[in-house]
């Protein structure tokens, strides 16, 4: 019992802490949980959900810890820079386990808002925590966003040059393809993209809207995105169905099959096999990423789009 | 007399007949693409082919059949088993069937994703029929009590639904996708569902047109229909089997949807239709349409993101109607519903004549080894046992001493106390609706709590973990204070606040469903359903503590008054007690406990029921001594579960919730069989 006063009496004197701003402004920053701050760069990162692994990746920071690495691996490829196989498995995204994060003594946990939520009050204990809304309110646009958090993840982790780097590389491919698309005489070009899954009753299209990432990368590229609903600013996206895309038919279709059955229950209808643009094979397919919030993956996601139109 | 019979079957087959036409056309005109109403019309009268053709052809059109056949499966099955079972308040879904359809396609998906696109009726039915044998066993087979078997589906049900999300939360990634399956809807991807199901779902409706006539012999009770030389065997083999073909295949094509099969017989009797012959084309006919008519509505709201799906709808509709039904049904009618006096208890005899002390030491030592070993083993980081020891005396700022600390003596102690609450709360529910099959979910409590918190969490995705346990509270009070202030007026008898219970439990389901559906691609509402101790720190443990410290004398002192509620209201007044304060009281007590305790966790189902039972099993039914035992028993349940779920998959975790409801089903068949015996 004497234990759990001292507890209380220690966090009492934590609240106050921020009224004596002893902490150097470099190592505080604003995100969705409000301000974090670190003691000193953080160089021992636990990452709780796909993004905040990609993140520090992009930044050339291998996380100590972090959940799922399996399905990190399977969903992404893995591809360079790849998650090191020493990093230890912390089980589930919505479950960390906090045992383990605590023993390894991480200086930095960084996560999204609905995998933290549950145990934000321990993982504080262990170390400093930043998350980001998945969807943020503001409905703004989510290229916009996703770098913004980087260069913030960067400030904790002293990789602004890092961030930089990847900022400008990301700049110099998406002007490279831009100008490999202009030749092939593809700017302004209406497109728009879905992610096709076999749904539990026929094929399900995530249809993107003009503020979702991969459709900002695709104006980036040049190209005029068809899709643009005030409805489904809020997320970026809509799950509908074929009938749909009626209202698209002037477009070029981009899609990712997210499993091999939802592409032939979609090929199955009728109404997909009289749409204009599958008519005059104004078609392109793209392998199936998760690019939300994600910036190694729009890096591929881009390369993706160029090599598909060049095909 | 006969000819105003005619009349009013006429008017009923009549004025479905209509109402059918008129939802199928209404039907049609909605949907993800606006379309008009000429450019439909020009799709029948023109030969000219283009895409409102194939809209209207390929998607809308097999969809509206669907809505037809599968509005008049359901409606039928459900009258079908309010039949045979002679039990007005059953329909198959009540009886687990969708709940177990639904767990046998999530596991064809996790682990048999081939048997699950080849055979998805098969794998659907099956699931269907372990639920629907399961539900027997434990209500005691067919001529079990109306209320016990609602009770029994119910428990399959949350027992079943408990594995199904452990399951999808184990498997993250694809349960986005499964979960939409769990959304009834009757869209339809072309011709080709329809092609497979209709030829078993008409010889079905045939073949249950057929036995119209035994029907109406089989709904008198059992020695009458044999008096009047059925074969009862025969008839209820077949009857048991059109149940499960036709709510099964419906069920495998459209998902669940709920409550169709308990409002529209219902209706349909209402008109006054008594001869089967016509109760089971009426019910076709307004099957169909209701079922159209709740699609039609759901296109209202949006796409697929936004609308909600069908089953939900129903049981919107549905569950006021069972509402309904108890509250203001004529007195005859209500004797048959609520007639579960005789057989209500399990009447088991005691394995054991120890001591009560023995009995408590035995399963304190037993608190204090699971503790012992909670603290050493359990989690994921390894100590040896100096480690524990100096981490115990404070060895200040270790690593050691910060988990034994800060997370696992506090987690351990939420379990143990949580479970305590959960039981203690159980054994006032069983009183007060002296039934053995009560539990915290009967009342309404966890399925409040748990649409309270996706409410919260859908208005305010960044909510901290406090005001969701917040809001769960408020959820949990609100829903058991609705579901008493509903049935005072009826006189708390048991048998009205157990349905009363299950339809507040089917809405707040219904509004969970919506919810969950909506928020499947954006976050990971399923962790905030099925409880767990995880993350939670000595500010949950003093709050339980108070919890339980007021509760528990408050119950002690009332120990005699509660034991009375299990006698007949009459004999416990003519022992001078007064039921009804009694049981207010009593169930007061209960919700508050109920719901904070799911306030602080989670709903954790199951603690609740068994471990009254075992605590019986130990003492028999002094009051007392069980409102000791149990508690303790529970406090036990709860802390082997959690460290199980800590342990099996390790250094991920299940949530405790499944590990007690997999530990809980068994037992509980188990005691099933005993009492058969008994």
């Amino acid at each position: 019992m004497t234990y759990y006063r001292r507890h209380i009496l220690g966090s009492m004197v934590l609240s106050l802490l921020p009224f004596c701003n002893a902490k150097a402004e470099d190592h505080c920053i604003h995100d969705d949980l409000g301000e974090t701050c670190v003691d000193k760069t953080a160089s021992r990162v636990v990452a709780l959900d796909q993004q905040s692994i990609e993140f520090l990746l992009a930044l050339g920071v291998q996380p100590v810890g972090v959940t799922s690495p399996t399905n990190y691996r399977k969903f992404t490829g893995n591809s360079a820079p790849e998650l090191s196989y020493s990093v230890q498995d912390l089980g589930l995204s919505s479950s960390p386990n906090i045992e383990l994060t605590m023993a390894l003594q991480p200086d930095l946990i960084l996560g999204n808002i609905t995998n933290v939520q549950k145990n934000l009050s321990l993982l504080k204990e262990i170390a400093p925590v930043s998350a980001f809304a998945s969807y943020p309110s503001g409905h703004s646009d989510q290229f916009t966003t996703m770098l913004s958090n980087l260069r913030t993840i960067a400030r904790l982790v002293g990789r602004a040059t890092e961030a930089d780097h990847f900022c400008k590389m990301l700049d110099t491919k998406l002007d490279t393809g831009y100008r490999r698309l202009a030749s092939l005489g593809l700017t302004s070009k209406p497109v728009v993209l879905g992610n096709i899954n076999a749904g539990a009753r026929g094929a399900e299209i995530m249809l993107f809207n003009q503020n979702a990432l991969p459709a900002q990368i695709l104006k980036r590229l040049g190209f005029s995105y068809a899709c643009n609903d005030e409805r489904y600013r809020e997320k970026g996206f809509t799950v509908t169905s074929v009938e749909t895309l009626m209202e698209f038919e002037n477009a070029d279709f981009l899609y990712m099959p997210f499993n091999e059955k939802g592409m032939e229950r979609l090929i199955q209808t009728p109404i997909w096999r009289n749409l204009r643009f599958v008519r005059e094979k104004r078609l392109h397919s793209i392998p199936y990423r998760l690019i939300h919030n994600a910036p190694l993956s729009t890096r591929l996601f881009q390369t993706d789009v160029v090599s598909a139109f060049q095909s | 007399m006969m000819t105003k019979q005619r009349q009013s079957e006429c008017i009923v087959l009549l004025g479905g007949a209509v109402a059918l036409v008129f939802t199928f056309a209404l039907n049609i005109t909605q949907g993800e693409a606006s379309i008009n109403f000429s450019a439909i019309l020009n799709v029948f009268f023109d030969t000219q082919k283009n895409l409102t053709t194939d809209i209207i052809l390929g998607f809308r059109l097999p969809r509206a059949i669907m809505g037809c056949i599968a509005g008049g499966a359901l409606a039928v099955s459900g009258a079908l088993t309010q039949s045979i079972l002679r039990n007005p308040i059953v329909s198959p879904g009540l009886l687990g069937i969708h709940a177990g359809s639904f767990l046998f396609i999530v596991l064809a998906v996790i682990f048999a994703p081939l048997l699950m696109a080849d055979h998805p009726f098969l794998v659907s039915i099956s699931g269907g029929l372990c639920a629907v044998l399961l539900v027997g066993l434990i209500a005691g087979g067919r001529s079990a009590p109306p209320l016990r078997m609602l009770l029994s589906g119910l428990l399959v049900g949350m027992s079943l639904n408990g594995l199904t999300e452990a399951l999808l939360i184990l498997h993250e990634e694809q349960s986005r996708q499964i979960i939409g399956w769990n959304a009834g809807s009757l869209r339809q991807n072309g011709w080709d569902n329809l092609q497979l199901v209709w030829p078993w779902i008409i010889v079905s409706l045939l073949l249950a047109l057929l036995m119209a006539h035994q029907l109406d012999v089989a709904r008198l009770d059992s020695d009458a229909a044999r008096g009047l030389g059925q074969k009862t065997r025969l008839v209820s083999g077949i009857v048991f089997a059109l149940i499960l073909i036709l709510s099964g295949i419906t069920i495998a094509v459209t998902g669940p949807i709920g409550f169709v099969g308990l409002v529209v017989p219902h209706l349909v009797k209402q008109a006054g239709i008594r001869r089967h012959a016509i109760i089971l084309p009426a019910c076709i006919l307004w099957g169909g349409s209701l079922l159209l008519a709740a699609d039609t509505l759901t296109y209202q709201l949006g796409n697929l993101t936004d609308t909600p799906p069908l089953g939900a709808v129903t049981a919107m509709i549905g569950a006021p109607f069972l509402l309904w039904l108890v509250l203001h049904q004529s007195h005859g009618d209500r004797g048959v519903i609520l007639n579960e006096g005789q057989t209500s208890r399990f009447s088991l005899p005691r394995i054991t004549y120890a001591p009560l002390w023995l009995i408590t030491v035995f399963i304190l030592s037993l608190i204090i080894l699971l503790l012992i070993a909670g603290l050493a083993w359990v989690g994921g980081y390894s100590l040896s046992v100096s480690q524990l020891l100096q981490a115990l005396h404070g060895a200040k700022g270790s690593i050691a001493e910060r988990i034994v600390w800060n997370i696992r003596l506090p987690r351990l102690c939420n379990a143990l106390l949580v479970g305590a609450g959960f039981a203690l709360a159980g054994t006032l529910f069983q009183a007060v609706l002296r039934n053995p099959l009560a539990d915290s979910g009967v009342v309404g409590v966890s399925g409040g709590a748990a649409a309270a918190s996706l409410l919260l969490l859908a208005l305010v995705p960044a909510a901290p973990p406090y005001a969701i346990g917040l809001s769960a509270l408020c959820g949990g009070l609100c829903a058991g204070g609705a579901v008493y202030a509903m049935a005072w007026h009826l006189g708390l008898s048991p048998g009205r606040l157990s349905i009363i219970g299950i339809s507040v439990a089917a809405l707040c389901g219904a509004f969970t469903q919506i919810l969950l559906i909506q928020s499947r691609f954006t976050g990971n509402p399923l962790i905030w359903l099925i409880g767990s101790p995880y993350g939670t720190s000595w500010s949950t443990t003093s709050l339980l503590a108070v919890t339980l410290v007021v509760a528990f004398p408050c119950v002690w002192l009332m120990a005699e008054r509660i034991g009375l509620l299990c006698l007949n209201d009459q004999s416990a007044h003519g022992l001078g007690l007064d039921v009804n304060t009694t049981r207010l009281l009593a169930g007061a007590i209960g919700i508050t406990v109920a719901s904070l305790c799911v306030s602080c966790t989670g709903p954790i189902g199951y603690v609740g029921l068994i471990a009254p039972h075992m605590a019986r099993l130990l003492v028999g039914h002094l009051t007392r001594p069980n409102l000791l035992l149990a508690p303790l028993i529970g406090a036990a349940l709860v802390g082997a579960a959690d460290c199980l779920a800590r342990v099996i998959i390790a250094p991920a975790e299940l949530p405790t919730g499944a590990v007690i409801a997999m530990i809980g089903a068994p037992y509980l068949l188990y005691l099933t069989r005993r009492s058969l015996k008994a």
